[in-house]
C-alpha cells in the first residue's frame, strides 16, 4: 500500500504534504523546517539542497542554482529578463530552451527541479516509514504545456509517477474544502508570496475545477515589504545617529531579521519595538536603536506595493467575465497574506471576507495531497470509517438539575463509557435516568433525549447503593444507557435513536446558547452545588445529633438546631444568595464539630488532635462521597432522584 | 425451493458483498497502517521532546544573548570592576542555556560548513575558512537552531 504525496514546487520554497488518517499534514524536512528552499548547489563534487545550499551561495555563486521554476520548459529567447537577474549562468539548449550551466554541465532546469524534488521525495520517506513513489505537483495557472511537461519530466528523474499535475489555485480550493459545498461556484485566489504575486478566478462545477482567468506580477512580493520596513528603519538611524549603515553587512542582516519580525508582529499588535542594542559604533563607542513602530507606520509604508495588486485583479474578473458580485469565494495563498492590511485590500477588491484558518505556506501542499488521498482511494477513509463524531455532549441529569457528562462533545463514534452513581437519601429503592446532550451545565437547559427508572433497589444507607450507567453509541450513532443495581443485579435501559438526528443548524444553535449563557449557567450551577451541600450538612448534622444522645448537652445542642433551621429556611428561601448560604454553612460547621469534641472529652481520649473532625463532623467528602440532592423535588423522600458519584470507574472501548 | 432467477441475483447479492467487504478491508488497513505510522513517530518524537519542547523559546532568547555579548565586547574602561560581576552573570545565564541542551556552534578558524554556518560574506582570507563570526550559531542536540552568519575566505590575501 503506497501513498501520493503532495509537492508545491515554488519558486522560492517547496512543501510537501501527505493524507494521514483521512486529513493532508504537512512533511517537515530533515532539518526540522516545514517549507524548504528550493536552491540546489554542488562544490568538489558535493551536492547540496535546501538550507545548506542556500547557506553557501555567496561562497559559490556560480554553482548555487535558485529560482529554476522561472525557466522550467521556457524557451531562451522569452527569459531575457529572468535570466539577467541569476548570478549563475544560463545557455541556450539545442532546441532554444533555457539550459544551466551547473559545474560546467549543461543541465536542464527540470534536472534541478528534480533534485528539490529528490530531497523532498527523501524526507517524506523517513517521515511515512517507506518509500514514495508517486506524485501530484503544483504548478502556476498559466503555466503552458511546455512548462507543464517539464515539471512532470523533473518528477521522472527524481523517481517518482507523477500522477497528475494540477494548478496551485486549485490545491488552495481543495484544501479549503471548495469542492465539497457543492453547487457551481466562483472562487478567487489570491496568492502572494515572497516574491511573486498571482491571482486567478475558477470556476467549479459539477466538482471539477476551471481556471477561467489569470493575472498577476512576477516582481511583487513579501521580500519587497520587508525592503521598504528596512529602508525605513536605516533612514530613522540615520536621522538619530547621522551614521548609514547600509553598507555593514552584519547590521544589514540584524535590521533585516528585526523589520521581517516587526511585520509579523504588526499582524497581530498595534504596535511592536524594534529593539537593535550595539547595532553599530562610531569614535563615541557604541550605538543602540530603539524604535516604535506601529501598524499603520507599516501600512503607509507598504499600501503603494498592495494597491498594485488591485489592478490585476480586477483585470482577472474582466477576463473572466465576471463581476465581483459574481464571486462566491476568495481564498488567501502566500505568507505575505497574513498581514491585515492585505487582508483587507481583498476584502475590497472582491467584496467578500477571504477565508482564513489553513496556513497560506502550506494550503498549497496540503491541497495537491488531497488530490493524491483521492488519486489512492485514501481520502474516503475518513468519510466511510472514522468521521462520525458526537456534535454535542450526552450526560445524565444528577442532584439538583445538574448536567452530568459521560460522553463529551466531539468524542469519535462507536464509543462506550461507564460510571457508577449513588443515592441520595436514605431507603430510597429507584433512581430515575434521565438522558440529557448539550453544553449547558443545568440538565434544564440542555435537550432531553428520554429516561426511565431502575426500581427494586434494595433499602440502604444514601451513597451505598452502586448503580452503574453505562452510555454506549454504536457506529450509526445510535445511543444506548443502561443502568444496573450493582447490588441486587437488576437493570434497565433506554435506546435512543435520535440523538444523532440534530441539523448542523439546530447543533451550533446549542453551542451558541452555551457559550452565550456560560457566566449565568456557572453562577447557577455554583447555587445548587452550594444548596447540596448545605442540605448534607443539614442531614448530617441531625444525624450526628441523634447518634450523640444525651451525650452531649442542650448548651451544644441548642446552637446546631438552631443553626439548622437557619440553614433549613435559606434553603427554601427562593431569592437566597450563594453567600448566604456559605455563611450560614460555615456556622453550621464549626458548631457541629463541638460534637465531636465533647465526645472525645467525655470518652477520656486526650486531646483527640484531629479525630473531632473525623467521624461525625460533616465534611465535604464525608466517605468519599459528593453529596448533591435535587433541588425543586417535593418532600417525597423516595421519589427524590439521587445520583452521586461515590466513583469512577472509566471504561472506554472504541469498537 | 430457489428458482433459478433467485439463485442469479444470490450470487449478484454475493458478488456485491464481497466487493463491500474488500473495500472496508482495505479501509481498515489503511486507518490500521496510519495509526501505526502515528504510533511510531509519537515513540520517536518522544525521545527527543524534552529537549525539543523548549526550542522555541531557547530560539527567541537568543538575540537577547547576542546583545549581552555584544555589550560585553564594549565594556569602557571606568566600569570594568562593575562588568566583572556583570560577566559573571551573563556566564550564569549562558550556563542555563547550556543545561537545557544548548551548544554554541564552533565556527571562527574551522572549515566552512554550510550545515552550520550562513555565509554573509565572501572575501580576503584563508580559503573556505570562517575567517570572521558576524553572529554565533546554536544548536540543540543535533538540531541547529540557528546557522552561524559568517565571513568565508576566498583565498586571497588580506
Amino acid at each position: 500500500m503506497s501513498k501520493i504525496i503532495g509537492i508545491d514546487l515554488g519558486t522560492t520554497n517547496s512543501c510537501v504534504a501527505v493524507m494521514e488518517g483521512g486529513e493532508a499534514t504537512v512533511i517537515p524536512n530533515a532539518e526540522g523546517a516545514r517549507t524548504t528552499p528550493s536552491v540546489v548547489a554542488i562544490k568538489d563534487g558535493e551536492r547540496r539542497v535546501g538550507v545548506s545550499a542556500k547557506n553557501q551561495a555567496t561562497t559559490n555563486p556560480d554553482n548555487t542554482i535558485y529560482s529554476a521554476k522561472r525557466f522550467i520548459g521556457r524557451q531562451f529567447s522569452e527569459s531575457k529578463n529572468d535570466i539577467e537577474k541569476v548570478g549563475y549562468e544560463c545557455i541556450k539548449g539545442k532546441s532554444g530552451e533555457v539550459e544551466i550551466m551547473l559545474e560546467g554541465k549543461q543541465k536542464r532546469p527540470a534536472e534541478i527541479s528534480a533534485m528539490v524534488l529528490q530531497k523532498l521525495k527523501a524526507d517524506a520517506e523517513a517521515y511515512i516509514g517507506y518509500e514514495v513513489k508517486e506524485a501530484v505537483i503544483t504548478v502556476p495557472a498559466y503555466f503552458n504545456d511546455s512548462q507543464r511537461q517539464a515539471t512532470k519530466d523533473a518528477g521522472k528523474i527524481a523517481g517518482l509517477d507523477v500522477k497528475r499535475i494540477i494548478n496551485e489555485p486549485t490545491a488552495a480550493a481543495l484544501a479549503y474544502g471548495i469542492d465539497k459545498k457543492g453547487g457551481e461556484k466562483k472562487v478567487a485566489v489570491y496568492d502572494l508570496g515572497g516574491g511573486t504575486f498571482d491571482v486567478s478566478i475558477l470556476e467549479l462545477g459539477e466538482g471539477v475545477f476551471q481556471v477561467k482567468a489569470t493575472n498577476g506580477d512576477t516582481q511583487l512580493g513579501g521580500d519587497d515589504f520587508d525592503r521598504l520596513v528596512m529602508e525605513w528603519i536605516i533612514a530613522e538611524f540615520k536621522k538619530e545617529q547621522g551614521i548609514d549603515v547600509s553598507k555593514d553587512k552584519l547590521a544589514i542582516q540584524r535590521i533585516k531579521e528585526a523589520a521581517e519580525k516587526a511585520k509579523i508582529e504588526l499582524s497581530s499588535l498595534h504596535e511592536t519595538t524594534i529593539s537593535l542594542p550595539y547595532l553599530t559604533m562610531d569614535k563615541d563607542g557604541p550605538k543602540n536603536f530603539e524604535i516604535k513602530m506601529s501598524r499603520s507606520k507599516l501600512e503607509d509604508l507598504i499600501m503603494s506595493l498592495i494597491e498594485k495588486t488591485e489592478a490585476p485583479c480586477k483585470q482577472c474578473m474582466k477576463d473572466a467575465g465576471i463581476f465581483e458580485s459574481d464571486i462566491d469565494e476568495v481564498i488567501l495563498v502566500g505568507g505575505s497574506t497574513r498581514t491585515p492590511a492585505v487582508q483587507a485590500k481583498v476584502k475590497e477588491i472582491f467584496g467578500k471576507e477571504p477565508h482564513r484558518g489553513s496556513n497560506p505556506d502550506e494550503v498549497v501542499a496540503l491541497g495537491a495531497a488531497i488530490q493524491g488521498g483521492i488519486l489512492s482511494g485514501d481520502s474516503d477513509v475518513k468519510d466511510v470509517l472514522l468521521v462520525d463524531v458526537t456534535p454535542l455532549t450526552l450526560g445524565i441529569e444528577t442532584l439538583g438539575g445538574v448536567a452530568t457528562p459521560l460522553i463529551e462533545r466531539n468524542s469519535a463514534v462507536p464509543t462506550s463509557k461507564s460510571q457508577v452513581f449513588s443515592t441520595a437519601a436514605d431507603n430510597q429503592t429507584a433512581v430515575e435516568i434521565h438522558v440529557v446532550q448539550g453544553e449547558r451545565p443545568m440538565a434544564i437547559d440542555n435537550k432531553s433525549l428520554g429516561k426511565f427508572n431502575l426500581d427494586g433497589i434494595a433499602p440502604a444507607p444514601r451513597g451505598m447503593p452502586q448503580v452503574e450507567v453505562t452510555f454506549d453509541i454504536d457506529s450509526n450513532g445510535i445511543l444506548s444507557v443502561k443502568a444496573a443495581d450493582k447490588g441486587t443485579g437488576k437493570e434497565q435501559h433506554i435506546t435512543i435513536s435520535g440523538s444523532g438526528n440534530l441539523s448542523n443548524e439546530e447543533v451550533e444553535k446549542m453551542r451558541q446558547e452555551a457559550e452565550k449563557y456560560a457566566e449565568e449557567d456557572k453562577t447557577k450551577k455554583e447555587m445548587v452545588e452550594f444548596k447540596n451541600k448545605g442540605e448534607s450538612l443539614v442531614i448530617q448534622s441531625e444525624k450526628a445529633i441523634k447518634d450523640a444522645g444525651d451525650k452531649i448537652g442542650d448548651e451544644i445542642k441548642k446552637p446546631i438546631e438552631e443553626k439548622i433551621e437557619e440553614m433549613k429556611k435559606i434553603l427554601e428561601k427562593k431569592d437566597a444568595t450563594v453567600d448566604e448560604i456559605k455563611e450560614i454553612y460555615e456556622a453550621l460547621s464549626s458548631e457541629i464539630q463541638k460534637i465531636g469534641a465533647e465526645l472525645y472529652k467525655d470518652s477520656g481520649a486526650n486531646g483527640g488532635d484531629g479525630a473531632s473532625s473525623g467521624e461525625e463532623a460533616p465534611t465535604e467528602d464525608d466517605d468519599g462521597v459528593k453529596v448533591h440532592k435535587k433541588g425543586e423535588k417535593k418532600e417525597d423522600k423516595d421519589d427524590v432522584f439521587d445520583a452521586e458519584v461515590v466513583e469512577e470507574e472509566e471504561k472506554k472501548d472504541e469498537k | 425451493m430457489h428458482h433459478k432467477k433467485d439463485h442469479k441475483k444470490d450470487h449478484e447479492q454475493e458478488e456485491e458483498l464481497q466487493k463491500k467487504l474488500e473495500e472496508m478491508t482495505e479501509h481498515a488497513k489503511r486507518a490500521m497502517a496510519d495509526m501505526q505510522n502515528l504510533k511510531r513517530r509519537q515513540e520517536e518524537e518522544r525521545k527527543v521532546i524534552i529537549t525539543m519542547a523548549n526550542i522555541d523559546l531557547l530560539r527567541s532568547l537568543l538575540p537577547v544573548i547576542d546583545n549581552l555579548d555584544r555589550a560585553m565586547e564594549h565594556v569602557p574602561k571606568e566600569a570594568e570592576k562593575w562588568a566583572e560581576g556583570m560577566n559573571m552573570s551573563v556566564n550564569q545565564f549562558k550556563k542555563i542555556f547550556q543545561d537545557y541542551g544548548l551548544a554554541e556552534i564552533e565556527s571562527l578558524g574551522k572549515p566552512f560548513n554550510p550545515e552550520f554556518h550562513d555565509a554573509l560574506v565572501h572575501g580576503p582570507g584563508e580559503k573556505d575558512t570562517v575567517t570572521e563570526v558576524l553572529e554565533k550559531g546554536y544548536k540543540l542536540g543535533d538540531r541547529v537552531i540557528r546557522h552561524a552568519k559568517v565571513k568565508v575566505g576566498n583565498g586571497e590575501n588580506e
